[in-house]
């Protein structure tokens, strides 16, 4: 094998591997888009930060970077400065409908197939393992999604429902999974949402909700990989419905 | 095997089960006490305490984290709203971030904000605060906080008769896992340890999953472990592991 080859397999065993600085940036953007930092608060110090994450403090400025390139946190110099949370930017419909068209099939497809792996069994497991106060708490996420009106609200009960669902199957591993999943798809979820979308989706979890109640693993499973497959199904339309459009507008 | 091997290697198996929760509490009930001697002097002197006069629990803190066979992810006092002159909520709290070096806990104590963490309703701070006792809540999946699946012991501060917060330590079950599994391996049979709820925190088979609700069959022999008011107990079945 040329010497050529050898670096080229060694630069993608690099990259496939998530450096420390976005590692730490993809945290702090989790922390922030749950509300833990609430908009226009102050971030901790860097030194505080570098700490927390048990980083160097350069790793911890490059993450800052980042942060600040997607618009997450705005960076004030001098006396009374830091790193403040700047106001979520509403994504436009259109540049998620240009990001949804821009997608395959085959890509669709198989985040259904990886979202089926990951929600169907902890819903699963949460039928079997959940306590009384776990369902309360589910209970209260399912309300959430009821209150919820903007896109950026309905996204986040919806995907709060999941991940806690994953944690009352008492799994770290799909807990830290349902969240990488919800931050990637969650706001594709909800493009052009509509009133019927939004109760199709309460009645879901309200369904697969009452299946865990019941301690029912089998039907929870199987209503969540439903639940999943529609979500999936009502993109796939949608994408077809996009690249339609374009093909006519073409012609 | 005798009926009296059996009760032996039973007793062997609950006494380090329970040597092990009570150095739990021992440890929290150190930092308890400093905190009493603490209120008692300054009481005396006729001063409100401040967050500054918890600083000196630090060291002790660090030691408990630095030592060689620590299972404890966090530790440290949380105080009742109202104790402290300066402020309202407050916790002295250290933990080790996976760097390994011991850090200050960051929480967010502004009311107006939406992540305002209010422990006041959390059952690891209401339990003891409720019955005067020691408390053991979890596992849970500790979402938010330090992502692992956690069980939080705390026991009530009591000073002059009054209650001042709680001495608490967040124990990672994978780190726990290792010390309670070698006491369940003194036993022959099959044997798990639940918490109130019923769930499995630790098992010497594979046929007992941690963090399910064990199904326990009607020959299970139940043992609860002391100190009593944690509510855990030791499952031993009639088959040999």
């Amino acid at each position: 094998m040329t010497q050529l080859n050898k670096v080229n397999r060694l630069s993608l065993l690099q990259v496939s591997q998530e450096g420390k600085p976005e590692e730490v940036a993809r945290r702090l953007i989790e922390v922030i888009e749950l509300g833990l930092i609430g908009v226009g608060e102050q971030l901790p110090s860097e030194s505080e930060l570098a700490t927390r994450f048990g980083v160097a403090t350069v790793t911890l400025r490059d993450a800052l970077a980042i942060l600040r390139q997607r618009g997450v946190v705005a960076t004030k110099r001098g006396r009374n400065g830091g790193s403040f949370v700047c106001a979520p930017v509403e994504v436009s419909d259109e540049f998620l409908k240009a990001r949804l068209s821009a997608m395959s099939s085959l890509e669709l497809r198989d985040l259904c197939d990886e979202q089926i792996a990951i929600s169907a069994t902890a819903a699963g497991l949460a039928a079997s393992r959940s306590s009384s106060t776990q369902h309360q708490r589910l209970e209260n996420f399912v309300t959430a999604l009821q209150d919820a009106s903007t896109r950026s609200e309905l996204r986040r009960a919806d995907a709060r429902f999941h991940i806690e669902i994953a944690v009352a199957a008492q799994s770290v591993r799909l807990t830290h999974a349902e969240m990488r999943l919800q931050a990637e798809m969650g706001e594709l979820q909800w493009i052009s949402t509509t009133d019927v979308q939004k109760r199709t989706a309460i009645d879901g979890h309200r369904a697969i909700l009452q299946a865990v109640m019941a301690g029912e693993s089998n039907l929870a499973r199987a209503l969540t990989e439903a639940h999943v497959k529609d979500g999936i199904k009502r993109l796939m339309d949608l994408r077809f419905a996009l690249l339609g459009q374009q093909e006519s507008t073409s012609q | 095997m005798t009926t009296m091997e059996k009760n032996d290697e039973l007793r062997q198996c609950t006494q380090r089960l329970e040597d092990i929760l009570c150095k739990v509490f021992e440890q929290l009930n150190t930092l308890a006490e400093e905190v009493v001697t603490v209120w008692s002097a300054l009481d005396a002197e006729g001063k409100k305490p401040t967050s500054k006069d918890l600083a000196f629990l630090q060291p002790t803190i660090e030691e408990r984290l630095s030592e060689h066979d620590n299972y404890i992810h966090g530790t440290g006092v949380v105080l009742e709203p109202g104790e402290l002159a300066d402020q309202e909520l407050f916790l002295e709290w250290f933990y080790r971030p996976s760097s390994g070096k011991v850090a200050p806990m960051m929480l967010n104590f502004n009311r107006q904000s939406e992540s305002f963490y209010n422990y006041q309703g959390m059952p690891w701070f209401t339990r003891p605060k409720l019955t005067g006792e020691a408390s053991v809540e979890g596992p849970f999946v500790d979402l938010y906080g330090t992502e692992l699946y956690i069980l939080a012991f705390s026991v009530p501060i009591f000073a002059g008769g009054h209650f001042v917060g709680v001495a608490a330590a967040d124990i990672a079950l994978h780190e726990f896992d290792q010390l309670l599994t070698r006491c369940l391996l003194c036993m022959k049979n099959e044997a798990f340890i639940i918490n109130g709820e019923g769930r499995i925190i630790a098992a010497n088979s594979a046929n007992w999953f941690v963090g399910n609700m064990a199904s326990r069959p009607a020959a299970a022999k139940v043992h609860k472990l002391k100190p009593l008011s944690i509510e855990w107990s030791l499952v031993e079945l009639p088959v040999p592991r």
